[in-house]
């Protein structure tokens, strides 16, 4: 298996979700897993990435592979680049919400991720990371 | 498939999704949905979700929201035939289906809102 | 143990080395606790071969490296004779029962009644209990790694489920309902549903010893996943203790139906789906 370092995919619309939802499926292939992870990951990705369109002002998803100390995590970097999340903790709390949906979008992928950041770059917006250990 | 058709079955609306639930599919629903039932007046919907693979959040809120209509509309609306890995995540995330009856399978989720409209209203 | 303690001890374990062996696993054969093997059998002398020669080393040196070396040794006999299904006595009389050699060529060396032979005794006791010990200390470690894998293999076989009816499933829970278990007992009972089709699932605790705010928090969840799924959950098996305890505890059930009996949960689960047992014209 030659798996790049890294795929991005340009989020502008709800629409570009699906991109990323396939290539992390794709990315899953070679390793054992059950419709529960599978199903875990999608979920992340199309979270994350929502959040980053409706929220964000649009951005970017990367999937990437990386070593932990286990073995092999997926990680989902969604990278938006708007006015970011000057409170954090607000927006991890559970009914947070500026727009329709409800909401629930970080704090839902922060339970089922394995390891969850949230940081402001400094190029600005905001980086959300999942981590989902394989 | 972008707009999955509405059957009629039995005096109730069956629309049966699949794969991921994009959001172009959802709206046509919610189109498509209030002009049939502002024609018809079934016992209620049925939505069959057993070929879809991932609920999120923004899903999860979307159906609440169709189940929302199809009530101001004169019927409840039924979700049947939910997979594992997605109930498993939904209540891993902390979600639930508000007030949404669910049931396992369409023959369930028929009897369902049958007894429902020979029983008088309680609440 | 001092320079000249240690000096005697090694002169007792070059007094006919061979021999020292056999009176060894003579001595240790003839106990009732005894490892049970054949006499003169191979490994367990070869064990004990090995065993001499690490602890005459350590003795010679004095070396912390040598008596690392030793103690090494022992936990990896120790080690062995936990896989085997050795008990502990066992594993500690097989280092005991080296004393006896022990005194018995230290008594030939040493005037009888010398103060220095008394001595040199309590020298040779402490050693070997020390040994024993450190042994003993692997040994149980080794063993509850054992009970650990037993257990995972036991809990895998304990979560069946099984169908009672076309729509009705129940699955039995035995033993503790940790957060790792409550996992896959969440994810073998909406697999069951999936599979069986089943509008109502009972889960029975009746063999589950603790019921705490997580654990009953862990059985909401499968519940609520179930009924997501379109199925009802009801639990049975609450026991007058547990019962109590829920009460103490303050755990609300809501919504999820309970039931002390599993007969009870049956009959309500027929209800639920419709069904009726009547009993036939004899």
């Amino acid at each position: 298996m030659s798996a790049p370092a890294s795929l991005s995919f340009p989020l502008v619309c709800a629409a570009d979700l699906e991109a990323a939802r396939v290539a992390a499926v794709r990315l899953l292939a070679p390793f054992a897993h059950g419709p529960r992870m599978l199903a875990r990951v999608k979920t992340i990705v199309s979270e994350l990435g929502r959040n980053v369109v409706q929220h964000g002002g649009g951005g970017t998803l990367t999937l990437a592979l990386t070593p932990h100390a286990q073995g092999v995590a997926l990680r989902i970097e969604a990278l938006d680049c708007g006015p970011g999340i000057t409170d954090v903790a607000l927006a991890l709390s559970p009914g947070f919400s500026t727009t329709r949906g409800l909401g629930l979008g970080l704090s839902g992928s922060r339970h089922l991720a394995d390891r969850f950041e949230i940081t402001a770059p400094r190029g600005g917006g905001t980086l959300v990371t999942a981590w989902v250990w394989l | 498939m972008d707009r999955p058709p509405i059957l009629n079955v039995e005096g109730v609306l069956l629309i049966c999704l699949m794969g991921d639930l994009h959001d172009r599919v959802l709206s046509h629903l919610f189109h498509d949905l209030s002009s049939v039932m502002s024609s018809r007046r079934p016992l209620g919907v049925v939505l069959n979700i057993a070929g879809v693979t991932m609920i999120d959040g923004f899903i999860a809120h979307r159906l609440e929201e169709l189940s929302r209509l199809s009530l101001s509309l004169g019927a409840p609306l039924v979700i049947v035939g939910m997979n594992a890995a997605a109930a498993a995540t939904l209540v891993e995330m902390g979600l639930r289906l508000g007030d949404i009856h669910t049931a396992r399978d369409f023959e369930r989720g028929l009897a369902w809102l049958k007894a429902r409209t020979r029983e008088p209203a309680t609440s | 143990m001092d320079d000249n303690h240690r000096a005697l001890l090694v002169e007792v374990l070059d007094i006919e080395p061979a021999e020292l062996l056999d009176r060894w696993l003579d001595v240790q054969s003839g106990h009732e606790l005894a490892i049970e093997r054949p006499r003169g059998d191979a490994p367990l002398r070869a064990q004990g071969r090995v065993i001499v020669e690490a602890l005459r080393a350590a003795l010679v040196t004095n070396d912390s490296v040598q008596w690392q070396d030793l103690y090494s040794l022992l936990e990896r006999v120790a080690h062995r004779h936990a896989h085997g299904g050795a008990t502990f006595e066992q594993t500690g009389l097989f280092l005991t029962a080296f004393k006896r050699p022990l005194f018995e060529r230290a008594a030939v060396k040493l005037p009888p009644g010398s103060p220095l032979l008394v001595e040199l005794l309590w020298s040779i006791t402490v050693l070997l209990d020390d040994l024993v010990l450190r042994s003993t200390r692997t040994f149980m470690t080794e063993r509850d790694m054992v009970i650990v894998r037993q257990r995972a293999d036991l809990e895998e076989l304990s979560s069946p489920v099984l169908k009672l009816w076309d729509d009705i499933i129940v699955m039995p829970l035995v033993g503790t309902l940790d957060s790792r278990r409550a996992q896959v007992v969440m994810e073998t009972l909406l697999a069951a549903v999936e599979h069986h089709g089943a509008s109502v699932a009972i889960l029975d605790i009746t063999g589950v010893q603790t019921v705490d705010t997580q654990v009953a928090q862990n059985l909401f969840r499968t519940a609520a996943a179930a009924r997501l799924m379109g199925t009802d959950c009801i639990v049975s098996g609450i026991g007058p203790q547990i019962a109590q305890t829920i009460v103490e505890l303050g755990i609300d059930f809501g919504n999820l139906k309970t039931r002390s009996s599993l007969s009870d949960a049956i009959r309500s689960a027929f209800s639920t789906v419709g069904l009726k047992v009547a009993r036939t014209e004899q």
